[in-house]
């Protein structure tokens, strides 16, 4: 089933096309990767989708309803969700806190003050499932300023994920961490996006864990889709091979 | 008649005095993304010291003639504070949260207000020995205060330079270009320090300018300068922080605007422009030239 | 969903905290006897200070947002009593907190409204003039406001009327009951400050303050959160300034002048502006300190405004901030080099030397003879305290300035492995 749909998406920034009527399709349930060099399209088309960017013309259609208009708010009650490629976290508050509030926001509860925020139950027990889910519930009331760099990463798709989205996008969600931490961070994001079964849409650079961990790995250059298929087809594909590496890739 | 070709000229000569004040607020924010809430002040201390200085003057025995040479002398001992400023309590805090920096500018602006208080008293100063230095015109059966006219061209000389300088000198490239990218700035050769440090003596300048100028017609009073920023505050919403136009077409507007209402309603002046920028946020919250 | 079996977070911490602030309660209930009428009086306006002070911190501490105009606030507050005694002829100072609440609401919720539309560039600038405006126009329409004389306030019955303060001995009655009255309506504030900061909507505030754009992107509605937070911020410095009035016997165009939103301001920066109890003890420290210094100086502003810049610079987290977390100022004056912890001290030191001869001889000057006292003794200033400091501080000065320019030339002259000095 078809989850999201552009439907000749384009933005244009001065000369350059950012994206060019793009027809993007993302099915239910599906883990995607967005791949391509840099200055692709990638960022514009989930700034497009997310609203940080609005469209020069195209729709964006979300379960069949025309969002394309729908503000940021909107679109994340009707269950899109990012995180950043550049980590983004209110370094101030604790790890618990950054979590719960994603939760509290989601049920309408952050204009509430004349409640306690840690004596809310179900958002308490809530936020402890998802830390627990993410590996951070040791470090629920460290500062988010205070953490290692892998850890913030795991954070930012967290309190994403706390919004229980329908569908999540995640710009590099590996981006900045070593090798070994980019497995662990990967291994947590996909066994709990899988578990909870929202569909995911991840931008990333790093081609051994977009071959790794993706359904579908769908490929841009200078604004268009130049490749759309499994990991199989993906790496059987010339073009493909030619633009990302010079060269066809070995099995 | 002669009465309006007066009052456009009135609306002029304080368009040219709030363009200095305005446009060097706009040019420090613009450059150093800082709000300087001590800049209203530097415009009553150029006052003070260039209204102090030609009193000395005139004390010994100077021809009014040579009176002229303070106003620049003023705006120049006010941009040397800006210098001293900058490297000492200003550069700490780039990197820190803004707060720091709003703090350390008001903690100026309350130094330098009672600074002027402690060495020249609770008087007014005044200069009028410069403007009568100027002769009058007639204008209709009028008679106008030449030095008026003086300051008028001062304020379009002061614009023209300022964007002579920015818009077509290497030094102007430089400071556009670190206003616009400090760390890629910097990661090119600039010489980030030099271009912040001289771009606020620059702002600096105009302020102590401004004030230096406007001392001959209007005495230095204690307090001049928070109503100035507030003045300035209201020609960058009109016009748009951080450019140049913005800071000319603002004066312009607030400066007519006053001119009309100080006829109507002189009390409530500052009331009746503070609505207006309020009204202006409201409606266009970059102002007329300024971006996001 | 499962749920995890989570045990309840016990009320523990919570009640513990109200445990040590009812002994705090007690302790300031139990003083007036012991530290008599004027003292008495003083804590009074610290405890107002301070409640002014907590509101405001709600905005700069909480938010993110450095307000330059709370002083209009207050100012309304103190106003609306004076207008309620002289035009309806009202003694009474509950009436006065349920007319004059609302309305300092109100104006709070319309400065704000104005004020977060364009959110931190602006802001400082914005609320300065706000309590510049206002200020322009009490003293402007002095008909109506009393212009520099002000507006007089007699003193309010308390309690619905129960309490009169009239005949002999009044003042000093009114000065032991309004003590309590205000002491109570401080512990009210503080529990309902307390309440808001911990709540799902003060979690939200913060995060607007660490991270507008994430927040947003949470589905927070920023600009309606920044206009309850102004609001509500208002409001309890307008209530401070509610209580001053009858206390002042006087509501003065001061109270709207900017410098007063600067000690407000300055009270939330020297207690500490990034946790909940350090605006009420910078409150009360800063009346007393405050009250010290205008007896001593006129140019007490002048002070004001070089303490917070020395405070700004090497105590950013204020008194209790430092307090609190003593290592980590500690471990930042470590990190310091040798020669710029000389040049700070023989600064700090001949800015002491300079604000000594203030106190001492504060007149207007002659900054010759500035210079000559601070440099030696003379007719006109003979205490010779100034001048050894000041020649203190210079050699502490000169010291650093002199390691600082070896060290700049030995890194010049080494070769080139060595990086270049930061910046």
């Amino acid at each position: 089933m078809i989850l999201l749909r552009t439907v000749n998406l384009r933005k244009q920034f001065g000369d350059t096309i950012a994206c060019d009527n793009l027809n993007f399709v993302v099915n239910q349930g599906e883990f995607l990767s967005l791949v391509g060099s840099n200055g692709a399209g990638k960022t514009s088309l989930v700034n497009l989708i997310s609203a940080h960017l609005t469209p020069d013309s195209g729709q964006i259609l979300f379960e069949d309803k025309d969002i394309t208009l729908a503000t940021v708010a909107q679109r994340i009650k009707a269950g899109i969700a990012r995180s950043f490629q550049i980590v983004n976290l209110f370094d101030g508050l604790s790890v618990f806190d950054n979590v719960s509030l994603s939760i509290f926001s989601r049920e309408g509860k952050a204009v509430r003050m004349a409640s306690l925020a840690q004596h809310d139950q179900a958002v308490r027990s809530e936020t402890l499932e998802v830390l627990g889910q993410f590996g951070l519930a040791a470090m629920s009331s460290v500062k988010a300023g205070g953490l290692a760099q892998g850890e913030r990463k795991l954070l930012d798709v967290a309190i994403a994920y706390a919004l229980r989205p329908k569908l999540l996008f995640l710009d590099e969600p590996t981006s900045g961490v070593s090798t070994r931490e980019k497995a662990q961070i990967m291994d947590t994001v996909s066994s709990v996006v899988r578990a909870g079964q929202v569909t995911a849409v991840v931008i990333e650079h790093d081609m051994d864990v977009v071959f790794r961990y993706s359904d579908r790995i769908v490929m841009m250059h200078e604004g268009r889709f130049l490749a759309d298929g499994t990991p199989d087809e993906i790496r059987a594909n010339k073009d493909v091979a030619s633009i990302l590496l010079g060269a066809p890739l070995s099995a | 008649m002669a009465v309006l070709i007066i009052q456009i000229l009135n609306s002029l000569f304080y368009a040219s005095v709030l363009f200095l004040i305005a446009a060097g607020l706009s040019l420090i924010f613009g450059v150093m993304r800082i709000v300087n809430m001590a800049h209203g002040a530097l415009y009553g201390i150029g006052a003070f010291i260039t209204a102090w200085l030609i009193g000395q003057a005139v004390a010994r025995g100077a021809t009014p003639g040579m009176l002229f040479v303070f106003v620049p002398v003023g705006a120049l001992a006010v941009a040397l504070i800006g210098l001293a400023i900058e490297p000492l309590l200003l550069r700490p805090f780039y990197r820190r949260a803004e707060e720091y920096q709003l703090l350390v500018t008001f903690g100026l602006l309350l130094i330098m207000e009672d600074a002027v208080r402690f060495i020249w008293g609770g008087v007014p100063l005044s200069a009028d020995t410069l403007m009568d230095a100027v002769p009058s015109l007639r204008i209709g059966g009028l008679v106008y205060p030449g030095y008026f006219l003086v300051v008028i061209a001062v304020g379009a000389l002061a614009a023209i330079t300022l964007w002579a300088v920015i818009y077509r000198t290497p030094y102007g490239v430089m400071l556009r270009a670190t206003s616009q990218d400090r760390r890629m700035a910097s990661a090119l050769g600039l010489n980030v320090g030099f271009v912040y440090a001289s771009a606020f003596a620059i702002g600096c300048f105009m302020a102590g300018l401004g004030g230096a100028i406007i001392v001959p017609s209007q005495a230095a009073v204690l307090g001049m300068g928070v109503n100035a920023l507030v003045l300035a505050f209201v020609v960058v919403v009109i016009g748009g922080l951080g450019s140049l136009q913005g800071a000319l077409v603002g004066a312009l507007i607030v400066s007519f605007v006053r001119t009309a209402g100080v006829q109507f309603f002189p009390e409530v002046e500052l009331a009746v422009l503070y609505l207006i920028a309020a009204l202006v946020l409201l409606i266009k919250p970059t102002g007329l030239f300024g971006s996001a | 969903m499962m749920k995890a079996d989570v045990s309840r977070v016990s009320y523990r911490s919570e009640l513990a905290l109200l445990a040590t602030g009812a002994v705090a309660l007690v302790i300031l209930a139990l003083l007036p006897p012991y530290i008599g009428l004027y003292q008495t009086q003083l804590l009074t306006y610290g405890l107002i200070a301070a409640i002014a002070a907590l509101g405001f911190n709600l905005l700069l501490g909480y938010t993110g947002l450095l307000s330059f105009g709370h002083s209009a606030f207050f100012g309304i507050g103190a106003y609306t009593i004076a207008f309620l005694l002289r035009d309806l002829n009202i003694h009474m100072m509950e009436a006065y907190m349920a007319i004059g609440l609302p309305i300092v609401a109100l104006a709070s919720a319309l400065f704000g409204y104005i004020s977060v539309r364009h959110t931190r560039i602006f802001f400082g600038i914005l609320t300065l003039s706000l309590s510049q405006v206002l200020y322009s126009l009490a003293l402007k329409l002095f008909w109506v406001t009393g212009g520099t004389d002000g507006l007089r306030v007699a003193r309010p019955s308390l309690l619905f009327g129960l309490i009169e303060f009239t005949g002999a001995g009044s003042f000093q009655r009114f000065i032991g009951t309004y003590y309590y009255y205000v002491l109570g309506v401080f512990a009210i504030c503080v529990v309902l400050m307390w309440v808001i900061v911990h709540s799902p909507f003060g979690k939200a505030l913060q995060a607007i303050r660490d991270n507008e754009t994430r927040a947003a992107f949470l589905g927070i509605r920023i600009r309606r959160s920044r206009l309850i937070a102004f609001t509500i911020s208002g409001t309890f410095t307008g209530l401070a300034g509610l209580l001053w009035a009858p206390l002042n016997g006087l509501a003065t165009p001061d109270v709207l002048y900017w410098p007063f939103s600067g000690e407000i301001v300055f009270t939330a920066v020297l207690g500490g502006f990034r946790n909940f109890t350090g605006p009420i003890v910078g409150g009360i420290v800063f009346t007393y300190l405050k009250t010290y210094a205008v007896a001593t100086t006129p140019y007490w502003q002048l002070l004001l405004g070089e303490v917070l810049v020395v405070l700004v610079i090497m105590l950013p987290t204020g008194i209790v901030g430092t307090l609190a977390h003593p290592g980590a100022t500690l471990r930042s004056l470590a990190r310091t080099s040798i020669d710029l912890s000389l040049r700070s001290i023989g600064v700090l030191v001949m800015l002491a030397a300079f604000n000594w001869w203030l106190i001492l001889y504060g007149r207007a000057g002659d900054l010759r003879e500035v210079a000559e006292c601070l440099v030696a003794t003379a007719d006109r200033c003979t205490s010779a305290g100034p001048p050894i400091l000041m020649w203190t501080g210079f050699a502490i000065l000169a010291l650093g300035l002199i390691l600082q320019m070896r060290g700049l030339r030995a890194r010049a002259g080494a070769p080139m492995k060595s990086p270049a000095p930061a910046e």
